[in-house]
């Protein structure tokens, strides 16, 4: 039985636009941890939000361990947030300013356990998240990573059957960012659950998912585990997710493909073999590595971002060959 | 917490509102426009006398038709009181009003400050009439009403908006005797001879005409009284500055208009009801009025006051006020053709 | 809504009112709406510019004591500024008697509406200066920043950036200021301005013509949403409101000394024509009166006690409702909600009597149907408590709303997904959350409760006294040495509550956002 299961779901907002989502289905097994990626407007929080019962499906059908969650127009059918036992965590913490960290954790679990229970159950996830000895502080007297990392734990507090991140680690600063994502994918990990999580920063994605849903103008355009979708991405789009991507006509059947531009492989001129004929049109350099912008000859159409390391004394106008190093077949990260 | 501190604040709101339903004492409800401290007194003295206390609503009198119309048969009023003979008319037509029982309770009232079929009957009545500035007037210039129009009173006439019930009554009376026509020519060339755009109180066109800003004022008589025996030095000076002439009184006589009382039709209490009437008419409280409120009583063969001797005989205008209350739409209608604000 | 029903029947008198007055009705009103809103701008936008960004000696008490003049009623100071016409008198005659009788008209027009202004002004700015403020101190320093450093200096900056970002909080407080000015009856009546709402009382009780009074009723409601209208369309797609660090108190600027003076004298300004001048006056009256009655004389203790009760239980019970009520309406944002949402603000520009008619007739209708089983209502303080709640609910309405906009969806949502119903949500985080704002509804519901005059004398029941009532009946006595006595009442026991409400909120403020200190 897959953890989430939608089929057919559709969202529209009014109905001169076009729709946030358009007639998505997917499946997400037990324990996997997924990213949703997409640039902004392409549906990612609206299927977190249908997820979570903050909105409802004009269309299409949510279940959520293998129950029924909502059937679009029809709205008996209709499970409100507070009955679908999931945590959400929200984009800019949305902690209540009223209420201390540990009210704060230990608000979804008041109504479901005894007192003696709830604290305990307030310290464990306060641990859980490195926050022990900050119980009472409020969360303006924290920092943003503390907040955040509250806001966690709140989420987690009531055990929640699946967890929804929306965009956990924006406004934090990279160092931050790094080590909250660590934190996080730890302990998603070592509580096994099922999580989803909405990002436009392809490093969050690629780094604790186990699986990556590109997400385009409300419908899903790629699934895969992050090195597929970073080194075989379907198009343009999903390639441009993951950073700078090089459109390659592949032989002679002109088969389109997308090389990182680490791939890239310098043959200078005067040495033979594979690769294809280029001229070099600027070379900077960037800490260990060389940003080297080449013009393929056979598409004048398209320009090349190559990053090398040793590229020798490479000038502007220069000519000679790239290759591209055979992708390194799909890995999945973390089993 | 939450839930015994909601539960308190329904208990005290249950209380608090239905506390004015709870009252055991025998009494009547009067419903009153009039504002004076004096009634009080009365109502006081009607309840040492009888053990009957006079519970009161005071508000607008066209208000307090519209309540008691809404109230319908299930209103607490006994009495309805106001100070024109023009909202008692009204009151009548709107249904509100039943008669009394017994003729006698009013024979002491002369017929034109009474209701021709007894829905109510005056208590006091006061003489609308012209005060003029002494030193610059001489009472000789002055004759009538209509001679306000007269341009020789040019930015010199002190009167108040026509808003207000005792210029819409006068107005009455004038198109009663000149025809909507010529009521409408006099409010035309009085409005022009104002002093100023009409505002204030009666006791304003008073105060204003002793500072000098204009020369006459139209003005109530028992408004000079108060300002007479006013708790403001500056309102004593004002009113020993201007006179009183009762106009018109070589023809109909002076505009006079009423405070009068009637009871309600569905009222369960008609007799206690009649029975303040009566105490209101006898002459006990009638000789009160003139010392009090400077209203001349309605019932005749009362001593008058002594400022009210000082003002001049007055001749009233008999015309019955009843028929005038008809007239009040009209009269505002011409008010607002003639500009009068 | 049935005001709205009666404006398509066929009405005796409107011909004649389009041909002789309405011009001078929408005249008068549309004149003395426009000065009272730009005087109270005037009053109110730069003393709440100073007292938000400047440090200087006095701020803290001023910031809430710029608002006690909400606590005098329009009447009473409408009465008080009018006596400042017979100051002008002998002017006036000189005018009369040198200049000539014209030249007399026009001062005397000049100086009456502008008196009247002035008194309405003096009492109504502090609904701009409670907006203003509020607007003020949560623009963030950012934008005001960017444009020093730019090269403005600090007045263009206030022109350029601040007053423009200001604009919804100008629009709402002065809408409120429109709609106190057209209901107002007292304040006009004195000073002989007729403006719509008196055209309304006379035609309906001097004329007897109930249709033309409601179509003039429904003249007002119109100008009102037009208003709302032309200043929805101004504002178009341009946002003012800055989402991020709206929490943020910005650092206040030390001045200079003189500079300090200065501002000090802009403050206090609105605060001594709007609060000092008519409590002095008043004050001197009950003097005068004390002196020559002696304390024996004050009947006002039941009245007291009565009309702050039901003053106090009425608002809140109506902020609580109004409370739910804005959250169903944010929970649900379906259409008819949204707009019961809006018949129910009409309430506030409807003239008082014009909703205690209409309440009249409602219970009336209630009392008929339910005869068997339910004693009588109307005519009990319950009907009166129901009409402050069809004339005011705008206020705790449009407070609460624009607290809970502010805080954004996600707190609820939060709550949600944590496993609470709507119901607990709305306890546990809305009411918490928005106990600033629902007290300071229920406090300035109380406030206008206490002034309330209208309603109360036409919906009382029996030997039912407020101090509104009995300052009301005593003025038209012409007693004002008298009345002085309730309005101070009036005005200490509201001024109380606001400077209580002022003084609680900054503090909130302290605890919710650290509060920078001026280093000086």
């Amino acid at each position: 039985m897959p953890a989430i299961e939608l089929s057919g779901v559709t969202r529209q907002f009014s109905r001169t636009r076009r729709p946030a989502l358009l007639d998505v289905s997917s499946k997400i097994a037990q324990g996997e941890i997924v990213a949703l990626v997409g640039e902004s407007g392409s549906g990612k929080t609206t299927f977190l939000r249908i997820l979570a019962g903050l909105e409802e499906p004009d269309r299409g059908e949510v279940r959520i361990q293998g129950k029924s969650m909502a059937i679009g127009g029809r709205r008996h059918a209709f499970v409100p947030p507070e009955k679908r036992k999931l945590g959400l965590v929200f984009q800019d913490g949305a902690l209540f300013p009223h209420l201390n960290a540990t009210k704060n954790v230990a608000y979804g679990l008041k109504r479901i356990l005894p007192k003696q229970e709830w604290k305990e159950r307030v310290t464990e996830c306060l641990c859980l998240v490195g926050l022990d000895g900050k119980e009472s502080c409020y969360p303006h007297e924290l920092s943003g990573g503390e907040r955040q990392r509250l806001a966690l734990a709140r989420a987690l507090a009531p055990a929640p059957d699946l967890l929804l991140l929306d965009e956990p680690f924006s406004h934090l600063d990279p160092a931050l960012r790094r080590r909250l994502r660590a934190d996080i994918r730890q302990i998603l990990e070592g509580i096994g659950k099922t999580a989803i999580i909405v990002t436009h920063d392809p490093e969050d994605a690629l780094a604790v998912a186990s699986r990556v849903l590109i997400l385009n103008q409300g419908q899903v355009v790629q699934s895969g585990s992050p090195s597929e979708v970073y080194y075989r991405p379907a198009n343009q789009y999903c390639a441009e997710r993951f950073g700078p991507a090089n459109r390659v006509i592949i032989g002679t059947d002109q088969t389109v493909g997308w090389k990182r531009p680490e791939e890239a492989r310098w043959i200078p001129c005067e040495v033979a073999g594979e690769g294809y004929n280029v001229s070099v049109l600027d070379v900077r350099q960037m800490g260990p590595l060389f940003e080297v912008l080449v013009q393929p000859e056979a598409q004048p159409d398209d320009q090349w971002l190559c990053f090398l390391k040793e590229p020798g004394n490479l000038t502007a106008g220069e000519k000679g060959r790239v290759a591209w190093r055979s992708t390194p077949d799909p890995v999945v990260w973390r089993s | 917490m939450r839930k015994s501190f909601v539960t308190s604040l329904g208990a005290l709101c249950l209380l608090f509102f239905c506390s004015p339903v709870l009252q055991a004492q025998e009494s009547i409800t009067l419903y009153t426009q009039r504002h004076y401290g004096f009634d009080e007194k009365v109502h006081a003295q009607f309840e040492e006398k009888t053990g009957i206390k006079v519970n009161v609503v005071k508000a607008g009198a066209d208000e307090l038709i519209a309540r008691l119309g809404e109230e319908g048969e299930r209103t607490p009023a006994d009495l309805f009181m106001t100070a024109d003979a023009g909202t008692l008319t009204r009151a009548k037509e709107a249904g509100v009003l039943g008669t009394f029982s017994n003729p006698e309770l009013t024979a002491g009232v002369p017929d034109f400050l009474k209701d021709a079929d007894g829905a109510w009957t005056a208590m006091t009545y006061r003489a609308r009439v012209i005060m003029y500035a002494h030193d610059r007037v001489k009472p000789e210039e002055l004759s009538t009403y209509e001679a306000l129009a007269d341009d020789k009173w040019r930015a010199r006439v002190l009167i108040r908006s026509s808003s207000n019930v005792y210029n819409q009554s006068l107005m009455t009376t004038i198109i009663e005797a000149n025809g909507a026509d010529g009521a409408l020519e006099w409010a035309k060339a009085v409005r022009k001879n104002m002093a100023r755009p009409p505002q204030g109180s009666d006791r304003d066109q008073i105060r204003s005409v002793a500072k000098g800003l204009g020369d006459i004022a139209v003005a109530n008589t028992y408004y000079l009284g108060l300002l007479e025996t006013s708790e403001e030095e500056t309102d004593r000076k004002a009113a020993a500055a201007v006179k009183v002439f009762f106009p018109n009184n070589a023809g109909r006589g002076s505009h006079v208009n009423v405070s009068g009382v009637g009871v309600v039709g569905v009222s369960k209490k008609k007799e206690l009801a009649e029975k303040f009437v009566a105490f209101l008419l006898s002459p006990e409280v009638q000789a009160q009025f003139p010392e009090n409120t400077f209203e001349y009583p309605a019932v005749e063969s009362i001593e008058l006051s002594e400022q009210q001797k000082r003002w001049g005989e007055l001749k009233a205008d008999q015309v019955p006020l009843s028929t005038l209350g008809k007239r009040n739409a009209e009269a505002v209608r011409l008010f607002n053709e003639a500009g009068w604000e | 809504m049935a005001v709205l029903a009666y404006l398509f029947q066929p009405a005796a008198e409107w011909t004649h009112l389009v041909r002789t007055v309405l011009a001078t009705y929408t005249w008068n009103t549309v004149i003395v709406v426009f000065g009272v809103v730009v005087l109270s701008m005037l009053l109110a936008v730069p003393s709440a510019w100073f007292v938000s960004r400047y440090e200087f000696w006095g701020r803290d008490w001023l910031s809430w004591a710029l608002v006690l003049p909400l606590a005098i009623p329009t009447y009473v100071s409408g009465f008080v500024f009018y006596r400042g016409t017979e100051a002008a008198t002998d002017f006036l005659i000189w005018v009369k008697l040198n200049v000539g009788i014209d030249a007399y008209f026009a001062a005397e027009l000049g100086i009456r509406y502008g008196l009247l202004m002035i008194a309405l002004a003096a009492v109504l700015y502090p609904y701009v200066y409670l907006a203003c403020r509020a607007s003020f101190a949560q623009q963030g320093k950012g934008p005001i920043e960017a444009a020093r450093c730019l090269g403005r200096s600090r007045k263009s900056v206030f022109f350029s950036v601040a007053l423009p970002m200001a604009r919804p909080a100008l629009a709402a407080g002065g809408l409120l200021v429109v709609m106190e000015v057209i209901n107002d009856y007292g304040a006009v009546n004195i000073f002989g301005v007729p403006t719509l709402t008196e055209g309304i009382f006379r035609t309906w009780f001097n004329m007897g013509d109930k249709v033309s009074a409601l179509r003039l009723a429904g003249v007002v409601m119109f100008v009102v949403a037009g208003l709302l209208l032309i200043e929805q369309f101004l504002r178009g797609r341009a946002r003012y409101v800055e989402t991020e660090g709206a929490l943020a108190v910005p650092q206040r600027e030390c001045l200079e000394r003189w500079r300090q003076l200065r501002v000090l004298l802009w403050c206090l300004v609105p605060l001594v024509i709007g609060f000092c001048i008519p409590v002095i006056r008043l004050a001197s009256w009950a003097v005068m009166y004390l002196k020559e009655n002696g304390w024996g004389s004050l009947p006002f203790g039941e009245a007291f006690l009565r009309g702050t009760g039901l003053a106090v239980v009425t608002a809140i019970v109506v902020t609580l409702i109004a409370t739910f009520f804005i959250y169903a309406v944010r929970l649900k944002r379906c259409h008819y909600r949204r707009c019961a949402n809006r018949v129910a603000n009409l309430g506030y520009t409807m003239p008082g009597t014009v909703v205690a008619v209409g309440v009249m007739a409602v219970f009336g209708a209630f009392d008929r149907a339910s005869e068997a089983f339910l004693p009588v209502i109307s005519g009990t303080l319950l009907a009166i408590a129901f009409a402050y709640f069809v004339r005011f609910f705008a206020i705790p309405s449009q407070l609460i709303r624009s607290g809970m906009d502010r805080m954004g969806k996600p707190l609820e949502e939060a709550s949600r997904v944590l496993g609470e119903r709507p119901l607990n949500t709305f306890l546990r985080v809305n009411v918490p959350l928005l106990r600033g704002a629902i007290f300071a509804a229920a406090m300035l519901m109380f406030v206008d409760i206490l002034k309330e005059l209208p309603l109360t004398l036409i919906l009382r029941p029996a030997n039912f006294e407020t101090l509104a009532t009995i300052a009301f009946s005593l003025a038209k006595e012409g007693r004002l040495q008298a009345c002085a006595l309730p309005s101070l009442m009036i005005i200490a026991i509201s001024g109380i509550g606001l400077a209580f409400m002022q003084r609680w909120m900054s503090h909130l403020d302290r605890v919710t956002s650290r509060k920078e200190d001026c280093e000086c």
